[in-house]
């Protein structure tokens, strides 16, 4: 399972990728629009970058949510438990017995969304 | 089979042999009036520096009152003839992608046939917004293949400051006025790659006229309806559904990122551009067309526009490869790889 500094460290390297911040910045405390001036178009792309890398889904009226850096932590933070993503664990298409989604032993997986994986 | 064999035979005639298609000229006609960011600030309580932060302009184009639809698209046209060496007199169609020319029908193509000079050429308009030209340029090469048509001119034209509220924050600084056209006819050498394309009704009113022309009378207004779009959404999925269509694009025509010379996609907004170029990893020697800076977002006129200028500027060189990309309300899109004339 990763832990706050794993999450965090990825993400900072993401905000890195998109807008070219520091990493070293990107620290829990720091509000994206206040201290690091990322706007709302660059939140973004650093959500589906963040999506992408961890595979959670980040809803678009959560990202307003995301003030710092530790809301955006503690969410995919929270998203992972919830869809018990392992390292190492290559990402499927989200279907019930899918490896990823626990399938084959442990408690049954989150019911799928309704939303459709659109390309 | 000879004539009398075909009527004979009771079969439907079938004209034509395949063959290939390329783009011959390519013409632009720029709205003239200049336009800065200091203008429409006031309107929307914004400042120079936002709009350039989060589009990349730093001035648009607006059509003064004798830049119509018809002048602007003839304009582009002639240019575009004139590029290619080719009479009028020569054209067999001519398609015009627009979403503001502002009667429900005659469509302004076949003005456009008429003023151009061509015999009685077959002419329509098409509705694909902001990718309106790649789509015409899908139909004009498919036409030009088979055989159905010998020389088609492409023109995407738009007039949006018709449709445009200048107090509304999510659109009034971004759409401008312009023409594009290109003549494609029939080539040695295949100039005009498969198409890509689609649409996504789901999302419909991402980007909209807002009102229907019969509530708009209905409420007794007398304001035209006018365009709205929410940024956030067709930020998202400019930048990542359609990077995954452009290298869907590239693989269908067969080539690598690597080949090619030119990225030009629709100048919705000089932040897209970039995402799309990151999440598609663009290599660094692919030339980006980036002409919205100075114009503005054109929807259907944007993409012939910004290469026709590539080539002015020497950028595009004849024979390089392009990567075209629309993509707008809808949703739809429309991609393919063309040889620079």
């Amino acid at each position: 399972m990763a832990s706050t500094e794993e999450i965090r460290a990825d993400l900072a390297d993401i905000v890195n990728e998109v807008t070219g911040i520091d990493a070293d910045d990107v620290q829990l405390d720091k509000s994206f629009t206040d201290d690091l001036d990322v706007d709302s178009l660059s939140m973004v792309e650093v959500v589906v970058a963040a999506e992408e890398k961890f595979d959670v889904k980040i809803p678009d009226d959560e990202v307003k949510n995301l003030k710092t850096v530790g809301d955006a932590v503690s969410y995919i933070a929270m998203a992972l438990s919830t869809s018990r993503y392992m390292p190492g664990c290559r990402p499927g298409p989200r279907r019930a017995g899918s490896p990823c989604l626990g399938g084959g032993g442990g408690p049954p997986a989150p019911p799928a969304t309704d939303e459709v994986r659109k390309r | 089979m000879t004539a009398t064999e075909q009527r004979e035979s009771g079969r439907l005639a079938r004209e034509g042999t395949l063959r290939h298609s390329a783009v011959l000229g390519l013409g632009h006609h720029r709205a003239s009036r200049v336009v800065p960011n200091a203008e429409v600030v006031g309107a929307i309580d914004s400042s120079d520096e936002w709009i350039q932060q989060r589009s990349g302009i730093i001035e648009r184009r607006w059509a003064t009152p004798e830049e119509t639809v018809q002048m602007m698209s003839v304009s582009a046209a002639r240019e575009a003839l004139d590029d290619a060496g080719i009479d009028a007199g020569q054209v067999d169609g001519v398609i015009v992608a627009t979403v503001s020319h502002l009667l429900q029908t005659p469509a302004v193509a076949t003005a456009v046939a008429h003023e151009l000079g061509t015999d009685h050429a077959m002419a329509f308009d098409i509705s694909a917004a902001c990718a309106g030209f790649c789509h015409g340029l899908a139909l004009a090469s498919d036409l030009v293949r088979v055989g159905t048509s010998a020389c088609v001119l492409v023109i995407g034209v738009e007039r949006l400051s018709d449709i445009t509220d200048p107090t509304d924050r999510g659109t009034a600084f971004i759409f401008a006025d312009g023409a594009g056209a290109a003549v494609v006819g029939p080539s040695d050498e295949p100039g005009i790659g498969p198409v890509v394309w689609g649409s996504d009704g789901e999302q419909y009113d991402l980007i909209r006229q807002r009102e229907d022309w019969r509530d708009v009378l209905a409420a007794g207004n007398s304001r035209m309806p006018h365009l709205t779009m929410q940024g956030n959404p067709v930020f998202r999925w400019a930048s990542f559904t359609m990077a995954k269509v452009a290298i869907e694009t590239l693989e269908k025509t067969g080539i690598k990122a690597e080949d090619l010379d030119l990225f030009v996609p629709h100048q919705a907004n000089m932040r897209i551009t970039d995402a799309m170029a990151r999440s598609m990893k663009l290599p660094e020697h692919v030339r980006i067309a980036r002409d919205i800076a100075h114009q503005g977002n054109a929807s259907a006129a944007s993409i012939p526009l910004a290469l026709r200028q590539m080539v002015k500027d020497g950028e595009a060189r004849s024979g390089d490869l392009a990567l075209l990309i629309a993509f707008g309300a809808g949703l739809a899109y429309a991609a393919q790889v063309i040889r620079v004339p």
